[in-house]
């Protein structure tokens, strides 16, 4: 009965030829085979197949509940605002038409209407990579408990400088690996705290990064930069690999290959990461009080050149609720760079603009991000609640969103570095908000005595902490001779001095 | 029956060990589970507690595989691969199915000595929705069930609703 009240609800929406009973072959097919077998086939990360008529039929229900829930195939981005590349997401018609083959008892109809299965490239996904490391040895998945964030430091001992096309990530038990970011050290930092607790691999994000090279997720398909376009990998480089764990219910090993694609060319375009709020949202003050629903940060850069956009990413953690990115140009109208209504760390896709999309010097870029710390969220690490800070850790909170791209006018490429670099400046205005509370604008004489190893009163370039220099640099070396002499450290201390009087006012 | 065969058979059953009757079970606790479903697998280490707390205090804890088409030797399997304790039984014609009124693995009935289902759903609330695991349980229906019964009470809570895979409808 039921199955005939809801198909009279579809008579008056349906042409005469849909409303032949649909098959598994004719209607169902298409879409499992273009949404859910690159990933749901043996090797691959999904837990079932789905590759054929007894597959399907078997889990049937499943995959109507989880595609009517818009859990599968995982996709956040609103793709009504802005259109992407390799879009996982089914229209409502296509889930419509799973319900109704259900309702009708699952008829496989004819074969000879069925697409062919799409024929998927077994192994390296891009062909032989240049460079492939492995991790010198198995870490070990517990059964159960909460998930695992762990670095893994791949030594590459390149011996020159390389330029990364495309990387490729294949994990040994790829139930568990939920996914991986790539990122570089050339200070020996990772390699230092690497199985110091008896195990492969640290837990932190204690370690320097030099670069970032994107990252792995199960169905995002490897993809080379476009052009000439390329990552650089410094000589000397370890590859580090942050990986998130899904414990599985039984322990399991893993040994992650890594193929990477480089070459030797610098590309024409310096390719910058417009990361806003920068430092991951170090700079805009996540201090979320407990049970507090709806706590939000903002940040915004307003672009110095024309820029060509390729793709955009968000990061942040458990508490995370939404993101959003808006472009307002020039003219004051606005684009939707990026907008996820309901964020889920588990899947931190990149996504590829369909079109690469410019944006014209003074347009605003503004990224909205907004936080549940309250019962409400169930993802909440935290229970009872308690107030969570800006951290390393997944109990922490993170916040921001990342646009890729490059100056349109290779001419520009210096001045889009500068200004995205000098964003970092704003990281060091929070901290100094932060230390201005504790007195560090007294204790400044002290600290400067400290970090002036040689005695002459001035901070060479050595001297400086090595990851605030270039931000320091930028904003307080007025001479530009690489040493920030007394006058320019007496304007640190007016520089301080002005962020606190901001935050009394 | 002859009464010499019936002599014959109380000679015999006179020389075997002397055994404990029967004991009824105070519950039975069906866990509905799949080979291949990654919500019931992730159940697997708690599924061995729950035995190993509960099956000595006359609990019969069972596992079953609703899906028609699984075969012994995947059941095999899959026990070897999660170290699974309790016992299993197939659930081909989905006769247990429908009499513990349940849909989803992981998804248990637990009935009471007179076979009445008084508790199903949930094992504990660990997912709130698909891919919405809480880093902590906070609510654990099934044990508190069990308390229950052990404690000779009624469960306070008798039905919640399971997260993981749906069992399909047979023809």
């Amino acid at each position: 009965m039921k199955s005939i009240t809801s198909l009279l609800l579809f008579v008056p929406l349906l042409s005469a030829a849909d409303q032949v009973a649909v098959t598994y072959h004719r209607d169902i097919a298409p879409i499992v085979y273009q949404n859910c077998t690159s990933c749901h086939r043996d090797g691959e990360s999904a837990p079932f197949p789905l590759t054929n008529y007894e597959e399907v039929s078997r889990k049937a229900r499943t995959i109507d509940r989880v595609v009517s829930d818009r859990y599968m195939p995982p996709w956040h981005a609103n793709t009504e605002v802005t259109k992407f590349l390799d879009v996982r997401r089914l229209e409502p018609e296509q889930i419509s038409l799973i319900s109704r083959w259900i309702e009708a008892g699952k008829p496989e109809g004819d074969p000879a209407d069925a697409p062919a299965l799409p024929t998927f490239t077994p192994g390296w996904q891009l062909g032989e990579p240049d460079l492939v490391v492995k991790m010198a040895a198995p870490y070990e998945v517990p059964a159960e408990g909460p998930d695992i964030y762990r670095n893994f430091v791949l030594p590459l001992d390149l011996p020159e400088d390389k330029w990364v096309k495309a990387i490729e990530l294949r994990p040994s038990a790829r139930s568990v690996v939920h996914h991986s970011l790539y990122f570089l050290d050339d200070s020996g930092t990772a390699r230092k705290l690497d199985g110091k607790d008896g195990k492969p691999g640290f837990n932190g994000m204690s370690f320097r990064q030099s670069g970032a090279l994107g990252g792995y997720v199960p169905g995002v398909s490897p993809r080379k930069l476009p052009g000439d376009l390329a990552r650089p990998l410094p000589k000397g480089s370890d590859l580090v690999l942050s990986t998130h764990f899904h414990p599985s219910g039984k322990p399991e090993l893993e040994q992650t290959t890594v193929g990477i694609y480089l070459t030797d060319t610098p590309p024409s375009r310096k390719l910058e990461e417009l990361q806003i709020p920068p430092g991951f949202g170090r700079s805009a003050g996540i201090d979320i009080p407990a049970g507090e629903k709806n706590f939000t940060i903002k940040d915004s850069y307003k672009l110095p050149v024309d820029v060509e956009a390729f793709s955009v990413s968000g990061h942040a953690h458990y508490l995370c609720e939404t993101m959003r990115m808006t472009a307002t140009h020039p003219d004051g109208s606005t684009q939707i760079l990026l907008d996820i209504p309901d964020w889920d760390l588990d899947w931190q896709d990149t996504y590829f603009f369909a079109e690469p999309v410019v944006l014209r010097a003074g347009t605003v870029v503004e990224a909205v991000i907004s936080y549940d710390n309250s019962t409400d969220n169930p993802e909440n690490p935290h229970n009872p609640p308690v107030r969570v800070k800006w951290g390393r850790e997944s109990t922490d909170e993170m916040g921001s969103i990342t646009l890729v791209g490059v100056a349109l006018d290779a001419a520009d490429d210096q001045r889009l570095n500068l200004s995205n670099k000098a964003q970092r400046v704003k990281i060091f205005a929070q901290l100094g908000k932060e230390l201005s509370s504790t007195g560090v604008l007294e204790r400044l004489p002290s600290i400067v005595k400290n970090l002036d190893k040689n005695g002459d009163g001035s901070l060479q370039e050595s001297e400086l902490p090595q990851r605030m220099r270039t931000a320091l640099l930028l904003r307080l070396d007025e001479d530009e001779d690489k040493t920030l002499n007394p006058s320019e450290i007496e304007s640190l201390k007016d520089w301080l001095e002005s962020m606190k009087a901001n935050r009394e006012a | 029956m002859r009464p010499a065969f019936l002599l014959a058979f109380l000679l015999l059953a006179s020389r075997l060990p002397a055994t404990e009757p029967e004991k009824k079970p105070v519950a039975v606790v069906s866990i509905f589970i799949a080979t291949d479903c990654p919500i019931a697998n992730s159940y697997a280490p708690e599924i061995n507690r729950i035995w190993n707390d509960y099956s000595e205090k006359g609990i019969e804890i069972q596992l079953v595989y609703p899906d028609p088409e699984v075969t012994q030797v995947e059941v095999s399997q899959h026990v070897a691969e999660y170290s699974l304790k309790p016992a299993t039984v197939i659930d081909r014609d989905h006769t247990l199915v429908k009499k513990a009124g349940v849909t989803t693995t992981p998804e248990v009935a637990v009935s009471d000595s007179a076979g009445k289902v008084i508790y199903r759903g949930r094992i504990d609330n660990l997912y709130a929705d698909y891919g919405e695991r809480r880093r902590e349980v906070t609510e654990r229906y099934l044990r508190d069930a069990l308390d229950a019964i052990l404690n000779g009470t009624d469960p306070a809570v008798t039905k919640t609703g399971a997260i993981g895979c749906l069992i399909e409808i047979l023809p």
